[in-house]
């Protein structure tokens, strides 16, 4: 696997901090793979079928990945029912809803920093809120594979039992875990082509574009602020601000307040829109979930707050009864 | 455990054990089909209000219809049993899976609404939530989530993955 200097860097510094933070040898291998894996998602173009297990279901998926000159661009698309479909690279997200006849088109705001992971930057923490040690060695989708299972130290996150490709890191099954050690969802890949051998063609999607009615367009971050300053007054030990940007909502049309903050493994996005007719809009309320993801909404001062992250419904009923305006 | 499930719809369970329970239906389907039998008796009795929905109308009729044993609420109360089966059943059929996704109630365990929300059975929704209107909002901002989650060198795969994954059952 090609791994560049900085990658090289980063590891190494990583490794020494992880071992100075009194782990085992086990764990900064570990968190060597966690490198691995994080760098293979960006260099290496594939062609796969994966399973998607959660809430007893079982979905099946087929992903296109293409890395070219260091940018990524992807189609993920379902096999089964209606041929759902998200298409992305560096700039934008096309999720097409073909059983809806509507699609969404995201500009990714996520800045180069974020993108694609946080996991780098904050992987040398990650023992503060989660231990992790090297399982056993596998086989999946044929390919020979090494399990790495981080489990979380308290139950505000999930636990992760991950198995990388042996010879590129890359992820090829994922099994979330509660605190209790049960399984939430599983990704797991069936078959994967790894040789590079990857059509561009494989990137068009099956619905023709305008056969949908398309939401969410021109992001012009600058308009209409939220009238407050807005934060986060308790978060669970480990959670960070990451990220903080400002988008029209693909759906309201009104300027959303979007915050991130993440353990560096687990994320949870804030979005905190003002209500233009309070009396007169529905308010998203309560508890939701699917999967491993739970989003928890509210409303504060006619602002409308929803909390989404794939964390316990404990961690965002936390975050989200905490908003408050500055 | 259908006498725990029991136990836990009437109040009788500690937040402990209710905390447990919601846990394990969770993650059985079996156990959250009891689940949603239950419930729906247990609203029928406390004469909540029931939607009708005749697509899952049929799926609980059929439900019903192969397991008449398994509706038994608890050992020991078969006064109850046949007071439900021969009063109370044909009201409950009445009733749509969706329906229990919308029904306030209280429990006295800890356990909160939401948390039971959760765990009862909706198939109208890919979401489970309480508010089916809200799937198409709760799309927009899972994605707008994904472009963020560092998911351990899943690259937003999960997150990208729930949008994409269809529930066929729908």
């Amino acid at each position: 696997m090609r791994v560049s200097r900085p990658g090289r860097l980063i590891g190494s510094v990583l490794l020494a901090a992880v071992c100075a933070a009194n782990a085992s040898a086990y764990a900064g291998n570990a968190a060597d793979w966690l490198m691995k894996m994080n760098e293979a998602s960006t260099a290496i173009s594939y062609d796969g079928m994966f399973v998607y297990m959660h809430d007893g279901q079982i979905e099946a998926m087929r992903v296109i990945h293409i890395v070219d000159d260091g940018l990524v661009r992807e189609r993920l698309y379902s096999l089964n029912g209606a041929t759902r479909e998200v298409i992305r690279d560096d700039r934008q997200v096309w999720c097409y809803l073909p059983d809806q006849k509507i699609g969404f088109r995201e500009l990714r705001q996520a800045s180069d920093a974020n993108f694609p992971s946080i996991l780098p930057r904050r992987i040398d923490k990650l023992h503060l809120n989660y231990d992790f040690r090297l399982g056993k060695l596998g086989r999946i989708a044929q390919r020979q594979t090494q399990q790495i299972i981080i489990e979380p130290k308290d139950e505000f996150r999930y636990g992760y039992n991950l198995w990388a490709d042996n010879e590129t890191g890359l992820l090829l099954k994922a099994d979330l875990v509660d605190s209790f050690g049960e399984s939430i969802e599983q990704y797991m890949f069936t078959q994967i082509n790894l040789d590079g051998d990857v059509s561009v063609d494989d990137l068009t999607p099956s619905t023709p574009k305008q056969e949908l009615k398309w939401f969410g367009l021109d992001p012009d971050v600058n308009q209409e602020p939220t009238s407050l300053n807005w934060e986060v007054t308790e978060i669970p030990d480990g959670f960070m601000l990451s990220g903080r940007v400002r988008r029209l909502s693909p759906v309201s049309r009104q300027t959303v307040e979007h915050l991130v903050y993440s353990d560096g493994l687990a994320a949870v996005s804030v979005f905190i829109e003002k209500k233009t007719k309070p009396s007169e809009q529905a308010s998203m309320l309560g508890m939701s979930s699917m999967g491993a993801v739970h989003a928890f909404g509210t409303v504060i001062e006619d602002h409308q707050i929803t909390v989404v992250g794939e964390v316990p419904s404990k961690t965002v009923d936390m975050i989200g009864m905490s908003v408050t305006p500055r | 455990m259908n006498e725990k499930i029991s136990a836990f719809l009437d109040g009788e369970v500690d937040p402990e054990e209710a905390t447990q329970i919601v846990r394990r239906l969770k993650g059985d389907i079996e156990r959250r089909n009891t689940w949603s039998r239950y419930h729906l008796i247990g609203a029928a009795i406390r004469a909540e209000p029931l939607s009708w929905n005749p697509d899952q109308h049929q799926h609980i009729l059929q439900k019903i219809e192969q397991e008449p044993t398994q509706i038994a609420p608890a050992p020991g109360s078969a006064q109850v049993i046949k007071r439900i089966s021969t009063r109370v059943l044909p009201l409950a059929l009445a009733a749509s899976l969706g329906a229990l996704a919308v029904f306030g109630f209280q429990l006295n365990s800890g356990v909160t609404q939401n948390d039971a929300l959760q765990v009862a059975e909706d198939r109208a929704t890919h979401w489970q939530t309480n508010q089916p209107e809200m799937e198409t909002a709760l799309n927009a901002f899972l994605v707008e989530h994904g472009e963020f989650t560092p998911a351990s060198g899943m690259n937003g795969l999960m997150s990208y993955a729930k949008f994409v994954s269809y529930d066929a059952s729908q």
